[in-house]
């Protein structure tokens, strides 16, 4: 076929990752020509006016929003740069048996609540998100006592005396949920699936031990989620340190390795990249865990490797989750994969499944 | 509209409402990412507002655009070496093997055979405007057309055989 029709072309164009903002158009415009001027009369004392416009400019882009990749230069990491897990959980909200919309949530000590939530690609991208996929790393501060209050929201349904892998008899729930929560000074898991997914599971699948939610069980997952879904909603005023979110700057990064060709050792995956790759992750400490080879490095360094991939001959691809760099392989797969994984203050990536 | 100079900004505020998603998905064709093509957009037309008085009206402003747009979407792939990435998503339509193959064979085509197959039979301009836009002249508008008609068919016959 060589009769280009539209509706094929429409079909392959990436729908537009946002609406028509006319009135963004303009304040671009009023702000290049304000730029403009300003540099005219204010060259002399230009440096000094840089800075501190890249301060504010810094602290606009990070207020209210999240990010999909590195993140810009010179903004200051979430303090402390490690934290003891209090809760987590990755839910639901809307009724939907898809993932977007999901929320996964992690809760600290220190009373940072991190959160990412999923969207969905085919909707117009949300003006908080950092992309159509995702809301991006954004974090909120609790008080002392608002960790509690949240943690306490959670045990007190009984449900965390132990681990658990519940079946509930719904049909809007995805097919895997789960809230970890520290009872007792341990972290408790409870997962729960549908007994929709469970019948529509493919012959050979793994086969989860699970056990009947009860018709009390089932009730406060399905209040819990919704809660877990936007704390922000029921938690009172006085249980908020900062209340408005803002981007989660990770202060280190997973660089994971990843091969098609069957490499598996950090040897021989990197030994298929062209030598200024190879040369510019020399000397890192990989560590292989079941999805390849990995080395943690603070977010300096994950920028410094950036700019180094740069120019090797490797694809960089910022997409939904995190941002890649490729080496193209045959009939346009990728043959090598280096991902820069955020790390969250307890030492894990974020993850973008279960 | 021809022979004229400067463009009004209620016809650019036009242009842009009523064409704002040909605009969004061709210049993502470019820079192969829907979030930067959006913002090459954006940006594109704030240049365009600024500069409207320049519009000389040699040809239909909608081409002046294109041609703004197009350089927008060009210079962030420039500045970021990133590569096309159409259809991250899984095809939506009837058809999924009929679209990954054009798609794949698209995607190899020479950027500016790729961008005037998309303004010919997406944006649906004419031969006078894709070389406004591209910056070339009619002539080589259809002679890019012809190339990038044979080699899309040649690869769609590689892909099937």
């Amino acid at each position: 076929m060589t009769d280009f029709d539209r509706t094929s072309l429409d079909r392959i164009l990436s729908a537009p990752a946002g609406p028509a903002d006319w009135d963004d158009v303009l304040g671009r415009a009023r702000a290049g020509q304000g730029r403009r001027r300003m540099l005219a009369v204010l060259a002399a004392v230009a440096a000094v006016v840089v800075v501190s416009a890249s301060a504010v400019a810094m602290r606009a882009f990070l207020g209210e929003r999240g990010f999909v990749g590195l993140p810009p230069t010179g903004a200051p990491p979430s303090t402390p740069t490690t934290g003891k897990l209090m809760a987590s959980y990755w839910v639901r909200t809307p009724e939907t048996m898809s993932n977007p919309r999901r929320v996964k949530g992690w809760l600290y000590a220190d009373g940072r609540l991190v959160w990412q939530r999923e969207n969905d690609p085919h909707q117009p991208r949300p003006p908080e998100a950092a992309n159509r996929w995702s809301s991006g790393l954004v974090e909120q501060r609790l008080t002392r006592a608002g960790v509690e209050r949240l943690r306490s929201e959670i045990v007190s349904t009984g449900l965390f005396s132990r681990n658990r892998d519940l079946v509930l008899e719904t049909e809007s729930d995805p097919c895997f949920n789960w809230i970890d929560a520290r009872n007792d000074g341990q972290l408790v898991r409870v997962t729960w699936t549908s007994t929709v997914c469970e019948a529509q599971a493919p012959p050979g699948a793994p086969i989860m031990r699970t056990e009947p939610a009860t018709r009390e069980q089932t009730i406060a997952l399905q209040r819990l989620k919704l809660r877990l879904s936007d704390p922000a909603a029921w938690l009172p005023e006085s249980s908020w340190r900062q209340r408005e979110f803002k981007a989660f700057v990770p202060s280190r990064f997973a660089i994971g390795l990843w091969s098609q060709q069957g490499a598996h050792t950090p040897a021989e995956i990197l030994a298929e990249l062209p030598m200024a790759a190879q040369e510019a992750l020399r000397g890192m400490s990989w560590r292989t865990s079941g999805f390849g080879p990995s080395a943690e490095v603070t977010t300096r360094r994950a920028r410094s490797l950036a700019k180094a991939l740069d120019g090797t001959g490797l694809t960089r691809k910022r997409g939904a989750f995190f941002l890649s760099y490729r080496l193209a392989g045959p009939s346009m797969s990728e043959s090598v994969v280096i991902v820069f994984g955020p790390l969250l203050p307890h030492g894990e990536e974020p993850g973008y499944g279960g | 509209m021809i022979g004229r100079r400067g463009a009004r900004l209620e016809e650019l505020e036009a242009l842009y409402r009523s064409r704002f998603e040909v605009f969004a998905r061709v210049a993502a064709s470019v820079t192969g990412d829907p979030e930067r093509a959006l913002d090459a957009v954006q940006e594109a037309f704030a240049t365009a507002v600024t500069k409207r008085r320049s519009f000389r009206g040699d040809g239909p402003l909608e081409a002046w655009v294109w041609r703004i747009v197009l350089n927008a979407a060009r210079s962030d792939v420039r500045r970021s070496v990133t590569e096309l990435g159409y259809g991250e998503l899984p095809s939506a339509n009837g058809r999924p093997e009929d679209d990954a193959e054009l798609r794949m064979a698209l995607a190899r085509l020479p950027e500016r055979q790729r961008t005037a197959v998309f303004l010919r039979y997406y944006a649906d301009l004419e031969y006078a405007s894709i070389a406004e836009a591209l910056g070339i002249s009619s002539g080589t508008v259809a002679a890019t057309l012809n190339a990038a008609h044979a080699a899309i068919r040649t690869r769609l016959e590689g892909i099937r055989a």
